[in-house]
C-alpha cells in the first residue's frame, strides 16, 4: 500500500518566499490538492500581515456611544410616527379621481411629513402596474410636498428620490425625454449628497436605459457599466444583473451581438442574482444567437428560457419565447413544425388580449403558409383572426384587425407576396399616428 | 419575421415598506459598528470622531433610502468607504492628504467587509502573541525584512530568525482560527 505524503506547513511556508512559477515546478505541489489549500491559507495569512490596518496602534473604542445609538433611534421613531399619520391621510388624499388629489393636497398643509412623501412613493410603486398615468400624478405629488419640507439633508434625499420615481413612472407610460429630465435633477441632487451613492446607480442605470431608447448608445453603456460597479459594491446581484442587461441591449441594438452575448451569458451563469433575470438573458443569449444564425444554440437557450419563464409564472414571456422558436423553425423552413406553434402562440395572446400581437402572429402564419407553398390556407388563417377582432369589438383591435382584413383580401384576390406582408407588418408596427394607408393595387 | 422585443425588466423602482417593520436601527449599528469603524478608521485612516460622525450619516441614508436592500453588511460597508473618500477629498481642499491616499479608492471594495474582518481577526489574535512573536511577524510581514535582517535586529543568528518567522505564524494562524471557528 502507498501511503501518500504531503508537506508540513514549515517546508510550505518556504514557498511564500519564493517566485510563483516554483509551485508549478515543485512535482508534489503541482498536483497536490491539500498542499495547494494549505499553500493558498499561508499566503493569505502572510497577505493580512502584511496590512497596515493589522498593526495600527491608535486605539479605537469598541463600546457603541450611546449618543449616536440614541440620535438614530430618535430619528426611527419619528420616521415610524410620521408612516403612521401618513397610513391615514393618504387614504383621504388618493379618494375620488387623480383630478382631486392636488388639489385636496393644497387643503392640507399638515400633510407635508416626509412620511407622506415615502407612503406616496410607495403608493406609486403599486399604481405603476395598474393605471400607470395615476403613478404619474402620485409622485407629482410626493415631489411637491419635498418642496415644502425644511431644507434639510434627508428632505433633498426624498426630493430626489420622488424626482426619480417621476421619471420612472414617466418611462413607464412612454415619456422618454420628460423622464430623462426628472432623472437628471434627480441626479444633480445625489451627486451632491456623499451618502446617496447607491441612489445615485439607481437613477444612472434608469439614465442608461433612456439613452438607450434614444440611441445614445456609447452613452448608454457608459452610464450602464459604471453603475453596474456601484451594485457590484453594494452587494445588489440583481441590480449588476439589470446594469449589464442594459449594456448588452444597447450593444445589441449597435448590433455588437457577440459582445451583448458575452454579457447575456455572463448573467446566465452568475449565481448572485434571482431567476428572473437569469431566465430574461437566456431568452436575450437566444435572440442574440438568433442574429447569428446558429439556430441550435438560439433553440436550446429558447427551450430554457420556455421552462424558466413557466416556472415563475411569466407566461406571457413564456408566449413570446415560444413565438421566437416558431420564427426560427420559420427560417429553417421547417413549416410543418412552426405552423402548429404559431397558431397556439397567437391564441395565447388572443387568451391575453394582445390584439397587436394576435396581427403580427397571424401575419407569421400568413408567411410561413406562403414558403410552404399553402397558398389557400391563408385566406382561413386571417379569417380566424378576424373573428376574433370582431368578437372583442374594441377600439384598440381597428388597426390589426384593417390590417388582416386588408391581407385576407390580398390573399382572396391571389395576390398576396412576401412583399405585401412586409408593408403590412410596416403598417402594424407603425407608430398609430404615423401610419401609411394601406392600399391594394387595381389588377393589371 | 418581425424583431421580437427582447425581454428588457425595468429594474425595480420598489419603495421599501417604508421603517414600518425595519429591523431596530440601534440594534444594526451596534452590529456593524466595529466592521465600519475599522474600514474608516484603519483604512482610511479617518480619526474616529469624524468616522463616528460618518458612521452615523450612513445610517441616515440606509434608513432613507425607499429601496429595497439587498444585502445589508454589503451595502453599509460601500457606503462607509464612500463616505470615507469623501470626507478625504473635502480634506483635500484644506490639508495634505495622507500618503497612501490612491489606495483608498480600493477597486476591490466589494470585498473590503470580508477583508476588513480578516484584520480585525487577526489585531486580536496578534494580541494574544508574546511579544518578541509579534516584532518578528511585524519585521518580517510587514516591514518586509528577510530572515537575515530580522536576526540582525533581534540579535540571533539567521537559521533561528527563520525558524522563528514560521514559529510565529504558525502560532498566530492558529490563534486566529480557534477565534474563527464556529463552536458545535
Amino acid at each position: 500500500m502507498i501511503i501518500e505524503q504531503h508537506y508540513d506547513e514549515e517546508v510550505l511556508a518556504e514557498f511564500l518566499a519564493e517566485p510563483s512559477d516554483a509551485v508549478t515546478r515543485d512535482k508534489h505541489l503541482g498536483s497536490c490538492g491539500l498542499c495547494l489549500k494549505t499553500l493558498d491559507s499561508l499566503r493569505g495569512s502572510a497577505q493580512i500581515l502584511r496590512e497596515a490596518a493589522v498593526w495600527d496602534k491608535t486605539p479605537v473604542s469598541a463600546a457603541p456611544r450611546s449618543e449616536t445609538l440614541a440620535f438614530l433611534r430618535g430619528m426611527q421613531k419619528s420616521m415610524l410616527d410620521e408612516d403612521a399619520a401618513a397610513a391615514v391621510w393618504i387614504k383621504q388624499l388618493l379618494a375620488g379621481s387623480r383630478e382631486t388629489w392636488a388639489p385636496r393636497l393644497a387643503e392640507h398643509p399638515e400633510w407635508r411629513t416626509g412620511g407622506m412623501v415615502r407612503a406616496l412613493l410607495k403608493q406609486s410603486d403599486s399604481a405603476i402596474v395598474t393605471v400607470p398615468a395615476d403613478a404619474v400624478s402620485i409622485t407629482q405629488l410626493a415631489l411637491a410636498i419635498t418642496e415644502h419640507l425644511p431644507e434639510q439633508p434627508a428632505s433633498r434625499h426624498l426630493r430626489a428620490l420622488a424626482r426619480y420615481e417621476l421619471g420612472y413612472a414617466l418611462w413607464y407610460t412612454g415619456a422618454p425625454v420628460a423622464a430623462l429630465a426628472e432623472f437628471d435633477a434627480a441626479a444633480v441632487i445625489f451627486a451632491a449628497m456623499p451618502q446617496a451613492e447607491f441612489d445615485l446607480a439607481r437613477v444612472d442605470l434608469m439614465r442608461a436605459m433612456v439613452c438607450r431608447m434614444i440611441e445614445h448608445r456609447d452613452e448608454a453603456v457608459m452610464i450602464a457599466s459604471a453603475a453596474a460597479e456601484v451594485f457590484h459594491r453594494y452587494g445588489d446581484g440583481d441590480r449588476v444583473a439589470a446594469a449589464r442587461s442594459a449594456t448588452a441591449l444597447t450593444l445589441q441594438g449597435a448590433r455588437r451581438i457577440r459582445e451583448a452575448l458575452a454579457l447575456h451569458l455572463s448573467i446566465v451563469e452568475d449565481r448572485q442574482i434571482g431567476e428572473t433575470w437569469r431566465v430574461s438573458a437566456l431568452q436575450n443569449a437566444a435572440l442574440c444567437y438568433r442574429d447569428l444564425h446558429e439556430f441550435e444554440s438560439a433553440k436550446s437557450f429558447l427551450s430554457r428560457a420556455i421552462t424558466g419563464f413557466e416556472k415563475l409564472g411569466k407566461m406571457t414571456d413564456r408566449s413570446k419565447s415560444r413565438w421566437v422558436f416558431a420564427q426560427i423553425l420559420v427560417q429553417q423552413q421547417r413549416y410543418d413544425a412552426a405552423l402548429p406553434m404559431l397558431r397556439e402562440v397567437r391564441e395565447d395572446f388572443q387568451e391575453i388580449g394582445m390584439f397587436n400581437d394576435v396581427a403580427l402572429a397571424s401575419l407569421d402564419i400568413a408567411e410561413a403558409l406562403l414558403a410552404a407553398g399553402r397558398i389557400s390556407e391563408i385566406g382561413d388563417a386571417c379569417r380566424a383572426a378576424l373573428d376574433y377582432f370582431s368578437q372583442s369589438g374594441l377600439t384598440q383591435t381597428e388597426p390589426a384587425l384593417r390590417a388582416i382584413a386588408f391581407l385576407q383580401e390580398a390573399a382572396a384576390a391571389g395576390r398576396i407576396t412576401t412583399h405585401r406582408i412586409q408593408d403590412v407588418r410596416s403598417f402594424l408596427l407603425a407608430p398609430a399616428d404615423n401610419r401609411k394607408p394601406l392600399f391594394l393595387e387595381l389588377p393589371s | 419575421m418581425i424583431e421580437l422585443d427582447v425581454v428588457e425588466t425595468p429594474p425595480p423602482a420598489a419603495p421599501q415598506a417604508s421603517t414600518d417593520g425595519a429591523p431596530d436601527i440601534g440594534d444594526l449599528y451596534v452590529l456593524h459598528r466595529p466592521l465600519l469603524l475599522h474600514i474608516a478608521c484603519r483604512k482610511f485612516r479617518v480619526g474616529e470622531t469624524e468616522a463616528e460622525s460618518l458612521l452615523q450619516e450612513v445610517f441616515l441614508s440606509y434608513m432613507t433610502t425607499t429601496t429595497k436592500v439587498e444585502n445589508v453588511k454589503a451595502w453599509l460597508v460601500a457606503a462607509m468607504c464612500n463616505a470615507s473618500r469623501h470626507y478625504w477629498r473635502g480634506q483635500g481642499k484644506t490639508e495634505s492628504l495622507p500618503d497612501n491616499f490612491d489606495d483608498h479608492s480600493d477597486p476591490k471594495s466589494h470585498s473590503v467587509a470580508e477583508q476588513a474582518a480578516m484584520e480585525i481577526t487577526m489585531r486580536q489574535a496578534l494580541d494574544y502573541l508574546q511579544p518578541r512573536c509579534r516584532e518578528t511577524l511585524h519585521l518580517h510581514y510587514y516591514e518586509g525584512r528577510s530572515a537575515v535582517d530580522v536576526a540582525e535586529k533581534l540579535e540571533t543568528t539567521s537559521r533561528y530568525a527563520e525558524k522563528l518567522i514560521h514559529n510565529c505564524l504558525k502560532r498566530v494562524r492558529e490563534i486566529y482560527f480557534s477565534i474563527t471557528a464556529v463552536k458545535r
